[in-house]
């Protein structure tokens, strides 16, 4: 009986030693992508903005540190350089992100180099070429049925067309809060040999979206957003929501994740902003 | 139709040829039952000694206690039944006239002294089926179980070829098989989930077992509508003669269970109620609260005759709530409502050797969500009638029966599976099977039948040959080389959300593509051999091959919801056991190996891989597995230790982490969005999860009181705490952790 015993704790004693040390890393050793870069470069922008982050080990980054990122901006065709300045924003919570932003203008139809790098030398490239620039184009509208008609002239691909009203609901109650209607035109434009043209009526549109009947409401701001950019601008209409997240179908960054885009764009203030209703 | 029509001629023929072969002769054949509670004892050796003389002629009894002898002549004969802990049975039988069927019932009685002597279970001989693994109740505390009884649970989790991937959820895979692909038999009465939430715990303890026939492959005809593995399990009947109870508590649960004759001799009642308390017990001693809650009751019924036909009727219920990460996450919750009946026994009247009539209803319901407002839910009803007939047909032996069974789901799963909305659908499924055992010589048999399904024009109707061979080079039972290899269907898919571990929610619904049929098909190849007295050896290798498992799609957003796809696929392994069984003393030691390959073609798949197909390890396929067990029992003091080792499971690796901007709308405006979070993934379940390895360990001292016998258990489960990962939850990058060093103490008394 004794010696049974005996073999009993031999055996428990045997599979002590099992419970050494457990060490697990959970991420796979990434040596593809350095870092993240998405952003737009504006032909007639007074300041360029690009999101610019390392490739995180935690999907909501806590840490603000930059990490020595700089991030440059060359002009190829005469090779002068700028550093980007750094900006931290937070988005609620402990979630913060990089922006990194110049004032310089840029030039239509020239290309860029972004360029990221770490304190030890990875670099993340992007290179964007610049559209031709976008004249302001004839605008006329008129409150009556909220009609709008623009026309114009760009050689290149217009990518977004829409109008922005600042709106109030108006009811028996008096005027609800003020909203933003955003409607997109891009459908709508007519473009035929660089002459484009859009002619349209948004009235019953901000209704639905105010879930009001037909003009129970006030416009306080009306704007006009027209954007055009390069034969690089991507393309996502043939592809599945699936795809457009695949971080590599998307991406014209070289050693990292994102999209840098070249665009041209137009705001334009169709009427002035007024003083919302209060009663 | 050609199917049909397969089936049907082989059932007319084999029909018209059993009178012509039994005509002439005197069969004698009757079932052996334990005295105390009628339960059929299996593989009583059988032996007829013609007197005077010395020739004698023997067989063993099958899983329903049946013995025949065919072709017997006129004249006296000494009749004997032994069994291992009765007392042996002598008669003398006086057969006359000819083309009679003779009933000869056996009730053997206990024998205290043998028993006494006999401290380890393990020496009855059994000649078992290709795949098969026969357990009973007794064996189930040589896993070590945190709780007064043990439980099939923990035993099958020590047994080569079944992988649990976490302490909790209650998922169980059988050589590369799904949980669902499991079909789980109690009583005869489909059960749909009879594991508990705490991964230790089945709805089945030990108290309550008599035997569990599990298949990891390759099983027969007689169980149809899943690809995997079946557990048939049969429940006890309570005890004819004498009232008996036990009650025990321990951290995790708490057991209550009764037996008492409601006829003394003729019929019984068995009770058994159980609770879970690790909810609250984990409040006091462990750093984390375990939010898991599960119970159960079972009321059984059974009554026998002279003649040796048992009826028995059955209710269980069950429930089941928790979370699998306790700080966030989905709250599970299910409930299982089985209720049936079952009357099997043998008749003079008929060449039918044994009949088995059963029927029952099951209903299971589960829903996945927050506490209080589950996001989506699967309810099924089945209800079934089976007749299951055995008949000998000289030295062969015909099984065969008839099935039909009603089946409705209710679901919504609209919150996971994009293109599986929600609804409800109904169909019925009818059907037979054939066996055919067919002796060749004395060491040499084959047993090949097919099933087959119709199911009225819903699916395609399913004929599925099978077919097993086993060699008993040197006419021993437990000295035998087999093989076996089959077609399995399933036309109930049970979807789970594999992506991560942490989900212990199904799905029952039919496949929604008509196109479709989950398939299976085993081939698998054994020996099991004695090493001396006291040692035992067995392996079997198998190969399966899997058609139409629905997955997951594979996504890289960080979303809830996926859509459904197909894989196609291969498992191929291996599963050796040792065993060592001397006295009071016993080790085993399990080993598998398991290689489990999905192919899949998604539509992305192209843009993402460059290829359109992608082959992969499912997230259970864990490769190595190896399980050690020791034993003790020294009169009233019994020891149990238990160390499991797996590798570590397929997981999905990130290599990192950005915010997203779509540019679908409008180019993005980085300093007014923070965009949107994605993942970056290569592959999917590319990564290996850590091995998992545990060492458990029990001892317990039993005393005799005045009134009650009492069992004080003293135990714990990961004595050396080793951090073993549950799952590791990717978009939260949050490692799930399995339990840590829990000790434990139960107390368990028992009337004497």
């Amino acid at each position: 009986m004794r010696k049974q015993l005996q073999n009993f704790l031999a055996i428990y004693l045997f599979f002590i030693p099992m419970g050494c040390e457990n060490t697990f890393d959970p991420l796979q050793e990434n040596d593809k992508y350095v870092f993240t870069i998405y952003g737009v470069l504006d032909v007639h922008a007074d300041t360029q903005w690009v999101r610019v982050m390392p490739i995180g080990e935690a999907l909501i980054p806590t840490d603000p540190d930059p990490n020595g990122t700089v991030v440059r901006l060359a002009r190829e065709s005469n090779g002068e350089t700028i550093a980007l300045n750094d900006s931290l924003f937070r988005f609620g919570g402990d979630s913060y992100v990089w922006n990194y932003w110049t004032t310089e203008s840029l030039q239509p139809n020239e290309s860029y180099n972004i360029t990221a790098e770490t304190p030890g030398g990875k670099q993340s490239l992007s290179i964007v070429t610049l559209p031709s620039a976008l004249s302001v184009p004839e605008v006329e509208y008129s409150e009556e049925y909220e009609s709008i008609m623009v026309s114009g002239h760009t050689e290149e691909q217009l990518v977004l067309v829409e109008t922005r009203y600042l709106v109030q609901a108006v009811t028996e109650m008096g005027c609800a809060p003020e909203r933003e209607v955003v409607i997109s035109h891009q459908e709508e434009v007519t473009n035929m040999s660089g002459q484009y043209h859009l002619s349209t009526e948004n009235w019953s549109v901000i209704a639905k979206e105010l879930d009001v009947n037909a003009f129970n409401f006030i416009v306080n701001r009306r704007e006009l957003i027209i954007v055009s950019a390069g034969e690089d601008w991507i393309g996502l209409s043939d592809l599945t929501e699936e795809e457009i997240f695949l971080p590599d179908k998307l991406s014209n960054v070289e050693n990292g994740t994102g999209v840098v885009a070249g665009i041209a764009s137009r705001k334009i203030l169709i009427t002035p902003r007024q003083e919302p209703c209060q009663k | 139709m050609a199917a049909k029509s397969i089936f049907w001629g082989c059932i007319i023929f084999l029909g018209l040829l059993s009178p012509a072969v039994q005509a002439q002769d005197i069969v004698l054949r009757g079932i052996v039952n334990d005295q105390e509670t009628g339960r059929p004892l299996e593989v009583a050796n059988v032996i007829l000694q013609s007197i005077p003389g010395d020739e004698a002629r023997g067989t063993t009894t099958d899983s329903n206690g049946l013995y025949q002898f065919n072709r017997l002549e006129e004249g006296e004969y000494a009749f004997i039944v032994r069994y291992v802990g009765y007392v042996t049975y002598t008669d003398t039988l006086v057969l006359e006239g000819t083309g009679q069927n003779i009933v000869k019932r056996v009730i053997l009685e206990r024998s205290e002294e043998i028993l006494e002597e006999l401290t380890v279970s393990g020496d009855r001989e059994q000649d078992l089926v290709p795949g098969q693994i026969q357990i009973r109740g007794e064996d189930f505390g040589r896993a070590p179980t945190p709780a007064g009884s043990a439980d099939l649970a923990t035993y099958l989790q020590i047994q080569p070829g079944v992988v649990a991937t976490g302490d909790r959820g209650g998922q169980l895979f059988v050589r590369g098989g799904t949980p669902s692909e499991n079909l789980v038999l109690m009583d005869g009465t489909l059960i749909f989930q009879p594991f508990h939430i705490v991964g230790f715990f089945s709805v089945f303890p030990e108290d309550v077992i008599s035997t569990v026939d599990f298949y990891a492959g390759g099983f027969g005809p007689r169980y149809s509508s899943r690809t995997s593995s079946v557990m048939d399990v049969r429940l006890k009947n309570g005890n004819l003669y004498n009232r008996s109870w036990s009650a025990s508590v321990s951290p995790f649960v708490s057991d209550l269970f009764f037996e008492s004759p409601v006829s003394e001799g003729k019929s019984s009642v068995l009770v058994s109620l159980r609770g879970s308390l690790i909810e609250e017990s984990s409040k006091r001693y462990l750093e984390e609260q375990q939010p898991l809650r599960f119970n159960s009751q079972l009321v059984k019924y059974s009554s026998i005759n002279g003649e040796g036909m048992s009826c028995s009727a059955l209710f269980m219920r069950t429930y089941d709530r928790g979370q699998l990460d306790f700080e966030e996450g989905d709250f599970f919750k299910w409930s299982n409502i089985v209720t049936g009946g079952r009357c099997a026994g043998v008749s003079e009247e008929t060449g039918v050797a044994f009949m088995d009539v059963n029927f029952g209803l099951s209903y299971f319901t589960n829903e996945a969500g927050g506490e209080n407002s589950p996001g989506r839910f699967s309810d099924i009803f089945r209800s079934h009638l089976d007749v299951n007939l055995a008949q000998y047909l000289g030295d062969f032996r015909l099984d065969y029966g008839f099935f039909t069974n009603f089946n409705n789901v209710t679901y919504d799963i609209s919150d996971k599976f994009v293109s599986v909305r929600s609804g409800r659908e109904s169909f019925l499924g009818t059907g037979g099977y054939v066996s055919l055992n067919i002796p060749l010589g004395r060491t040499f048999s084959v047993d090949s039948g097919v099933s087959y399904t119709s199911y009225l024009r819903k699916f395609d109707s399913s004929l599925e040959p099978r077919i097993s061979i086993s060699w008993q080079p040197r006419g021993k039972v437990d000295e035998e080389i087999h093989a076996a290899a089959g077609i399995y269907r399933q036309p109930l898919v049970g979807l789970t959300d594999y992506r991560d571990a942490g989900s212990a929610f199904t799905a029952w619904l039919p496949l929604r593509d008509p196109d479709r049929k989950m398939e299976a098909r085993h081939l698998l190849l054994g020996w099991r051999q004695p090493l001396g007295r006291f040692l035992r050896f067995s392996v079997e290798g198998y190969y399966k091959e899997i058609r139409d498992t629905p997955v997951s799609t594979w996504s890289t957003i960080a979303q809830f919801t996926t859509d459904l796809a197909y894989a196609d696929g291969n498992v191929q392994g291996m599963d050796v056991r040792l065993d060592f069984n001397h006295r009071n003393f016993y080790w085993g030691l399990g080993y598998g190996y398991s290689l489990t390959e999905y192919e899949t073609a998604q539509d992305h798949f192209g843009t993402w891989f460059g290829e359109p197909i992608q082959r992969y390890n499912p997230p259970h396929d864990r490769r190595h597995q190896l399980n050690a067990q020791a034993g003790l029992e020294i009169r009233n003091f019994t020891a149990n230790i238990s160390w499991m080792y797996g590798s570590g499971l397929p997981y999905t690796r990130p290599m990192g982490f950005d915010s997203y901007f779509s540019f679908e709308e409008r180019p993005p405006d980085v300093t007014g969005s923070y965009g949107t979070p994605r993942v970056l993934l290569e592959k999917p379940f590319q990564g290996k999860m850590p091995d998992f390895h545990r060492l458990d360990v029990s001892v317990e001292q039993a005393f005799e009181l005045p009134f009650v016998n009492l069992k004080i258990q003293a135990g714990g489960i990961n004595t050396y705490n080793w951090d073993n990962l549950f799952y590791y939850d990717v978009f939260n990058q949050k490692g799930i952790y399995q339990l840590p060093l829990m000790p434990y103490v139960s107390l368990k008394m028992e009337s004497i």
